[in-house]
This record gives structure tokens, sequence and C-alpha cells, in this order.
């Protein structure tokens, strides 16, 4: 039986390779059709993190909510809807609903067109001056503020007080989360004021004047979503 | 002869079968088990050849070396050395050392062209 034994543990050991040589076929191959490795793994990484980030701001708007629900029945048994009164105010003021009412729509791009014709024009290209920046979103916040916007949003993403709008290479960062071009800024405020922020502001007539994809329309109604994250107040103390 | 082939068939489809995703740092492992497992089947033919086979010493070799490849690869992604080559050199130069002797005794066997000395 010394034959036997041999091919029992020899078969044994090719069903591994077998399946090992295949199982890293197939891995490979998969990974062949991404980019490369470390951007890859990278890409991963963000993926995860963000659907993370989904489902946590999923989780505080569902909190939100619950205890929203908690509080008007609690308002309702113990006659508190003098605070619950506050209390819906407050969470205006800090961006937490969803709000409606008559503003304006702001659309900005990349200059995509003209970043087409200097690549087929050849020479060295500066990004720089194709691509919309932080700087010009705070700018238009800015104006749009100045103009009475009651509440501001950029693609979705409310601004309320712990908001940033930040570089990210080609993509801007606000509230932690990836905002790409095009950017469609929206404001709940009086039309007519926020078009003649716009217009006074230098930064619409600027961007105008570069060329870049910019339109705006005055709208009856306007919806904007409440904030989706947290506040993270620690260290600052109330004084009464 | 043909059962360690089928085998590999075998091993081949379950393969296919599975569609678990491995996240890439582990891409080595997976290319180090490959290595050991095809080092272990090499080396099982030439001691069946030589009439040296011993299941336990083959088998233990196999998961032995596994062992010690998946530490060095583990150790060295965590040092920043890419300690997986040694294991990857070691292997590979089994390979082609258990090859040339397997084809020396085949050769010896079926056509006698070989003068075997060092069995």
């Amino acid at each position: 039986m010394k034959l036997a034994r041999w091919q029992i543990s020899v078969t044994l050991i090719c069903i591994i390779t077998g399946f090992f040589i295949s199982f890293n076929f197939k891995a490979q191959s998969a990974l062949r059709s991404g980019p490369s490795q470390t951007s890859a793994v990278l890409a991963d990484m963000v993926e995860k993190i963000e659907k993370e980030n989904t489902t946590l701001e999923a989780e505080i708007l569902k909190l939100r909510i619950q205890l929203d629900d908690k509080q008007k029945v609690q308002a309702a048994d113990n006659s508190l809807e003098g605070l619950q009164i506050q209390l819906d105010k407050a969470k205006l003021i800090s961006g937490l609903t969803t709000l409606e009412g008559s503003g304006l729509t702001l659309t900005l791009n990349d200059r995509n067109i003209a970043l087409e014709q200097a690549r087929k024009s050849g020479g060295a290209i500066n990004y720089w001056d194709y691509l919309v920046h932080d700087s010009d979103l705070i700018k238009l916040v800015n104006d749009l503020k100045i103009g009475g916007a009651e509440a501001i949003a950029i693609n979705g993403e409310r601004l309320t007080t712990p908001s940033d709008i930040k570089c990210g290479g080609y993509i801007v960062y606000s509230n932690g989360t990836r905002l790409g071009a095009p950017y469609v800024l929206t404001a709940i405020g009086d039309p007519e004021e926020l078009e003649a922020a716009l217009k006074q502001g230098a930064s619409y007539s600027t961007l105008k004047f570069l060329e870049y994809p910019i339109a705006y329309t005055k709208m009856e109604k306007v919806i904007i979503p409440a904030y989706k994250g947290g506040f993270n107040l620690s260290l600052g103390k109330i004084i009464r | 002869m043909w059962l360690p082939l089928t085998g590999l068939l075998v091993g081949v489809f379950i393969g296919q079968a599975f569609t678990v995703p491995i996240p890439v740092q582990y891409a080595a492992y997976l290319g180090i088990a490959v290595l050991a497992a095809l080092d272990s089947v090499f080396g099982g033919i030439r001691t069946m050849l030589k009439s040296k086979f011993d299941s336990t010493v083959m088998m233990s070799g196999f998961f032995v070396n596994s062992l010690l490849a998946a530490s060095l690869t583990y150790i060295g992604d965590r040092m920043g050395i890419d300690l997986h080559y040694v294991a990857i050199f070691v292997f590979g130069v089994r390979l082609f050392n258990n090859l040339a002797v397997i084809r020396r005794t085949l050769m010896d066997t079926y056509f006698g062209l070989h003068q075997d000395k060092s069995a």
C-alpha cells in the first residue's frame, strides 16, 4: 500500500495547490482590473469609511426624530409647550431641521470645456486654473449670507455653525463629506436680495469673467435638508 | 499518477467556485501559499521516485513551511522589510532542485540516459 499512501498525500496537497492557484489567479485578475494596488487599497478604505459615515448619519437622523417624538409627547403631557417652542427655535437656528422657502439656486462647474480645448492645443496645463476652489465656494456662501440667506446648502450638505468648506484636491469637503463639481448652492431667503448680493459681490462676477459655467435661478420654493453631522462642544462653558 | 492530477483539477474548481474577495494586503500570503504547496508537491514526487516517501514528513513539511513563510511575511510587513522574498526565493530554488532530481530520475528510469550518482 505504499503507492496508495503517497498518492493520497500528494493528491491532498495537489488539491490545496490547485485551490490556491485558481484563487490567487482570481484575486489577482480582480486587482488588475482596478488602478494601482495602493490606490485600490485607499479607495477601499475611503469607500468603507464613507459607508460608515452614511449609516452613522442615518442613525443620527433617526435618533433625532425619535427624540423629537418623545419631546412632543412629553410636552403635550406636562404642558411644556413653551419649552417645546423654544427647542424648535433652537433647532431651527442650529440647522437641525429641513427647511422650505423662497430662495435661489446657483450652479457652478469646473471649466471643463476650456480644459478640453487646452488639452487639444497642447502645452502645459495648470489644472488650478480650471477647477472650482474651496475659496470660490466660501466667497459665494458669504455673498449669499450678505444677501440675507437664512439657510444654505452645497450639494445637499447643510451649512451650519460647525460646517467647513475645505480643499480636497479635485473636490471639496464640507461637513466631512466629499462634494464634487458641479456644485449646486441652495439658499433660502428673499430671491431679489440674494440676487442683488450675488451681483454686488466680487466672486460671482469674477467667476463669470473667468468663464466658469456659473448660473443662478430665483426660486419660489427650495428645500434645504437638515444638518446630518454632530456637534462637538466640549470646551466652551456657558456663562450665566 | 492520475489521482494527483485529478486532485489538482478539483482544487482549481473549488478555487473558482469560491468568490471570497481577498483584501489586497493578503495577496502576498496567497502567493506564498501557492509556492509552499507546489514545493510540497514536487518534494513529494521526488521522494516517491527515490522510494524515500514519508507522508508524515511531507504533510508536516507543508504546514510548517507555510507557517514559517506566512510568519516571515507578517513580520516583514510589520518591519517594512520585504521578508516574504526570502520564502519566495527558497521555495523557488527548491522547486527547481526538486524538478531537476525528478527529471534525472525519470530519465534514468525510462531511458537510462543519465547515470544517477546521487542515488
